[in-house]
């Protein structure tokens, strides 16, 4: 067998399989493209495996022999399960002096100099220096992890309760706090976090603050990672409020329960808006509740996201006759406005504020926001009580803006000084002042009413669920 | 355009010693980020951004953007002397300029691409200068069909990039593509191919794909025979030293070849912008571009200075073109300005078309922080080049555990996932044997990044206009694009290939127009 001939032949499983599983698991539409591809790869493949079978029975060169080759594959397998078995810093450095001093045959002091070198980099530049964590190895952390069981014999309940405020403070002082947020650096969720870990930090002295960044799976991986953290007040952080959305449907990957979570503050608030562009010629909600006309078509984000599931539920509270395109991320969806291709969208006030302000469009409802204000509430088209729950939800997720919490089972005491200081700091002139500067509007609230908003969104009856699951997989 | 804006931001930037001392500060760090194999511009930004926080706007931006407009050229060092890329834009340097270098040919190569590099960014920011006054109404005449369109021509440049192999390229590049769909579908919100394991989630890295298809096959190649095996590569590495001189020359051929560099150069520009292709695809669809037009000197693909030209061009001035939609609309035109925005939001700075009236001046300063960086990184690294031609020098024995390391933490970092080096180690395997049999490897780049966006397109074209889009005019005249040029390149192909089959080992290697 050559190694065209196996080239071929791993091709040919990878799209076939490929195309079985799309066909078996995914709906129609999520299934069309991957068979059109893992078919269209498959016959190709087939048709390159032939010709390379007949072509190595014709021909008597030598076939190019890879054998030779399978030394230094397994090198880099060892490279990379030392690493991932002991993280960067332990693995590379070692790793490397082996090779170069047994594959390479370099010098003792070269092959000890150049994983010096290494060593120094990984951890002094980029762990240290740049902050980036680096990846610590599977084994180690469980080695970690048996190492740090909480002492026996103390009670739970005890542990809880904490010894009092000065206790607290004792125990944060001279220790470092890592705020983890749940995107990459920049953005939104970025910039709050870091506004609010450097204040915070203000009034916690003999404290260091640290920011990390831990993105993927829409903010899943962030929040799953501060549930899961060491309850003693050393790890809080920020994601997404739209992970309500996440638990409730049993999203997969959701390993937290956020009615358990420390709660410690949020620092704004976003109402969710109708927005409509000029363009459209839509004047009043009452044009978009008349099933007689015409559908509009709104945008919405990626669907299983938030953002596309703020928009879904909403549309279905309160009927609004339209087409949701789903599949807009970020300001795509602005962009389509301007060009006549959609006719507004329901979703964070933030985003949209600048299209308003510019006259390119007006707000026609808002779902949650403060009373008083000018934009009529959809509260008035909810015919149901399941309705008015579902837009409930909606509002408090727009009320809890940029979050901050820690993982269940904070002591009470420690808890209590991180909502003091959170809210403290907010309040900070320097913050406001800051925050103004960068455009990020602060409406803060501690951490006890977040925690009750967030209960109470999370408490839907069994048929108000169903309705939720219902809207959810309703079609566009 | 208010010309005593546009010179009192030039002004400013040179004059004011913070903003000069910043983008001389950030030039260095581009180069080191764009230089090391599995670190990126990418990479450089995300690592900066805390540096960054808090800092006065215009000065953040002008950091952030120096440094990263000028990481391709950095990129240019490693790809040419050693194969290894380090963003995914260099990777077309792989096919000509690499060959160069073991040709003896590395300072003519060298020379050429940086100064095209330069030359490229340069263009491409008179190019976004001029555009200026029409941003929006360009900006916003692209719509989900006409980037359904504009993909899938990109996806049949596979056929120019495949050469002789053609059947292999479309099976690398329908694997691109495969792999491309790995993760939340947004049209659907369905979890594709990810097998329930959270690291699949976001789909797959196009670091990691660059990395593995071509820095681990690079060094597995090098590290075959350790020392002392017979046939071992020896203590010195495969490419020579080089003069001055010849880098010198090599950055002459740019005048030399002044239509290509310009036009490439415009190309790269107009392709940065379109966001969804912007980012890899340009450097590629330039090279194809070359590709096509100077096939018939029978260098292509084997070491032609015109390969090395068109792509390093191309990928500094899709820079300059990228920053068009992201600032005046705040939809990225690939992924290092999508990280890019994020930074610019955290600054303080909102885009969307209000930035014209309320910031210009900032616009223009940004506008000449990429021109002058361009400029400066340029002229340091020609001179600076035969210098670096001591690194070709170091063991291979040397380099390839290093370079491994580097890789390794670069597709780490890429996202923060371990399981990556798992993949990383697999796909390298096959990016190996791809590699050894010289299977168009390009391909799969263009699958994956430009698939996803193919068929996100085609589901909104769908949803807004139903089966007629393919009716619409911008369909027609789109599909009769893709179809002449795939029939001139299958009948090119045909009238010059009159020997052997397209299959097997044999035979793929004389003809030339592999690529791999």
């Amino acid at each position: 067998m050559t190694s065209t001939v196996a080239l071929s032949l791993t091709f040919l499983v990878i799209f076939a399989s490929a195309a079985i599983v799309a066909a078996l698991d995914y709906p129609p539409t999520a299934a069309a493209m991957p068979l059109l591809v893992g078919g269209c790869g498959a016959a190709l493949s087939l048709l390159q495996l032939i010709a390379e079978i007949r072509a190595s029975r014709e021909n008597t060169e030598d076939p190019i022999d890879l054998r030779k080759d399978i030394p230094i594959y397994l090198w880099v397998w060892a490279f990379v399960i030392a690493v991932v078995a002991f993280g960067f810093v332990a693995a590379a450095p070692v790793m490397l002096f082996v090779y170069l001093r047994f594959r390479s045959r370099e010098s003792w002091w070269l092959s000890l100099l150049l994983s010096a070198g290494v060593l120094t980099l990984l951890y002094g530049v980029f762990q240290i220096g740049l902050g980036v964590p680096l990846f610590d190895g599977l084994v180690t952390r469980r080695i970690d992890g048996a190492l740090t069981l909480p002492a026996a014999g103390t009670s739970p309940a005890l542990a809880r309760a904490g010894g009092g405020p000065s206790a607290a403070a004792a125990f944060f002082r001279g220790k470092t706090i890592n705020y983890i947020v749940a995107t990459s650096p920049g953005g939104g969720y970025d910039t709050y976090g870091r506004l609010v870990a450097r204040y915070m930090s203000k009034y916690l002295p003999g404290t260091k603050i640290i920011v990390t960044n831990l993105p993927g799976a829409g903010h899943v991986i962030g929040a799953d990672t501060i549930y899961a953290a060491k309850p003693d007040g050393l790890t809080i952080g920020t994601f997404n409020t739209g992970l309500i959305y996440m638990q409730l449907l049993n999203a997969p990957g959701v390993r937290f329960d956020l009615t358990k979570m420390s709660w410690i503050g949020k620092a704004a608030a976003d109402p969710r808006v109708l927005v409509i562009s000029k363009k459209s010629g839509i004047t009043n909600v009452r044009q978009l509740l008349d099933p007689t006309r015409r559908p509009i078509n709104l945008f919405a984000a990626g669907m299983g996201s938030a953002g596309y599931l703020d928009t879904r539920l909403a549309v279905f509270a309160i009927h609004l006759n339209v087409r949701l395109i789903p599949g807009y991320s970020g300001s795509e969806g602005t962009m389509s406005m301007l060009r006549g291709e959609t006719d507004g969208t329901i979703g964070s006030e933030s985003s949209y504020a600048q299209f308003v302000a510019q006259g390119e469009g007006s707000y026609l409802l808002e779902f949650g926001g403060p009373p008083g204000s000018a934009i009529p509430h959809a509260g008035q088209f909810a015919a149901t009580p399941a309705a008015r729950k579902l837009l409930k939800l909606i509002a408090a997720e727009s009320e809890v803006s940029r979050l901050t919490a820690g993982p269940p089972g904070i002591p009470a005491d420690r808890l209590q000084l991180l909502r003091s200081v959170y809210l403290k700091a907010l309040a900070d002139p320097g913050l406001r002042a800051q925050a103004r500067k960068m455009d990020a509007p602060i409406n803060p609230s501690g951490g006890r009413h977040v925690w009750q908003v967030i209960d109470e969104a999370l408490q839907l009856t069994p048929s108000t669920l169903q309705l939720l699951r219902q809207a959810v997989h309703a079609g566009p | 355009m208010d010309q005593h804006l546009i010179f009192a931001s030039f002004a400013h930037l040179i004059l004011t010693p913070k903003l000069l001392g910043l983008m001389l500060l950030a030039i260095p760090l581009g180069i080191f980020f764009g230089c090391i194999p599995g670190l990126g511009g990418k990479l450089g930004i995300v690592l900066l951004i805390p540096f960054v926080y808090g800092m006065n706007p215009l000065a953040g931006a002008v950091f952030l953007l120096s440094m990263h407009s000028i990481v391709h050229t950095g990129g240019v060092v490693p790809s040419i002397l050693f194969g290894i890329p380090t963003n995914g834009p260099e990777a077309p340097l792989l096919v000509d300029g690499y060959p160069m270098a073991r040709n003896g040919q590395a300072g003519r190569a060298l020379g050429a691409s940086l100064g095209a590099a330069g030359i490229g960014g340069m263009i491409g920011v008179v190019c976004l200068a001029l555009i200026l006054p029409v941003v929006e109404p360009l900006v916003l005449s692209f719509g989900p069909v006409d980037f359904f369109w504009l993909a899938i021509i990109g996806i049949t440049l596979i056929s120019a990039l495949s050469g002789e192999m053609l059947v292999q390229g479309l099976i690398v590049g329908l694997f691109g593509w495969l792999v491309g769909m790995i993760g939340l579908d947004p049209e659907t919100g369905v979890q594709r191919f990810t097998f329930h394991q959270l690291f699949l989630w976001d789909g797959f890295d196009v670091i990691s794909g660059v990395l593995a298809l071509y820095a681990l096959p690079e060094m597995m190649q090098l590290g075959r025979r350790a020392r002392g095996d017979a046939g071992a590569p020896g203590a010195q590495g495969p490419v020579a030293k080089y003069t001055f001189a010849e880098v010198w020359g090599g950055v002459m051929e740019n005048i030399r070849h002044w239509v290509l560099t310009v036009t490439t150069a415009v190309m790269g520009t107009f392709i940065g912008m379109i966001p969804g292709l912007g980012g890899e695809a340009a450097a590629w669809m330039c090279y194809a571009f070359a590709a096509s037009r100077y096939r018939n000197l029978g260098t292509f693909g084997k070491g032609a200075i015109e390969g090395v030209i068109a792509p390093s061009t191309a990928m500094n001035s899709k820079e300059a073109g990228g920053l068009l939609p992201t600032l005046f609309f705040g939809v990225p035109a690939g992924s290092g300005m999508a990280i890019m925005l994020g930074a610019l939001i955290m600054l303080g700075i909102q885009p969307g078309p209000m930035i014209v009236v309320k910031h210009l001046p900032l616009v223009w300063s940004l506008i000449w922080a990429i021109a002058i960086s361009n400029l400066l990184c340029t002229i340091f690294l020609v001179f600076v080049a035969k210098h670096m031609s001591a690194i070709t020098q170091i063991r291979t024995d040397v380099l390839v555990p290093i370079v491994l390391v580097f890789a390794l933490l670069g597709t780490f970092l890429a996202k923060d996932h371990w399981q990556s080096l798992l993949v990383f180690a697999g796909m390298g395997a096959i990016g190996y044997v791809m590699r050894r049999n010289h299977w168009p490897r390009p391909c799969f780049i263009i699958g994956l990044v430009l698939g996803p966006t193919a068929e996100l397109s085609f589901h909104k074209a769908m949803s807004l206009y139903g089966a007629q889009f393919l009716a619409q005019p911008t369909s027609l005249v789109m599909m009769t694009i893709v179809a002449l040029s795939l029939v001139l390149n299958l009948t090119r192909k045909r009238r010059r290939n009159s020997g052997p089959p397209t299959g097997g080992v044999i035979g793929t290697q004389s003809s030339g127009g592999g690529l791999s």
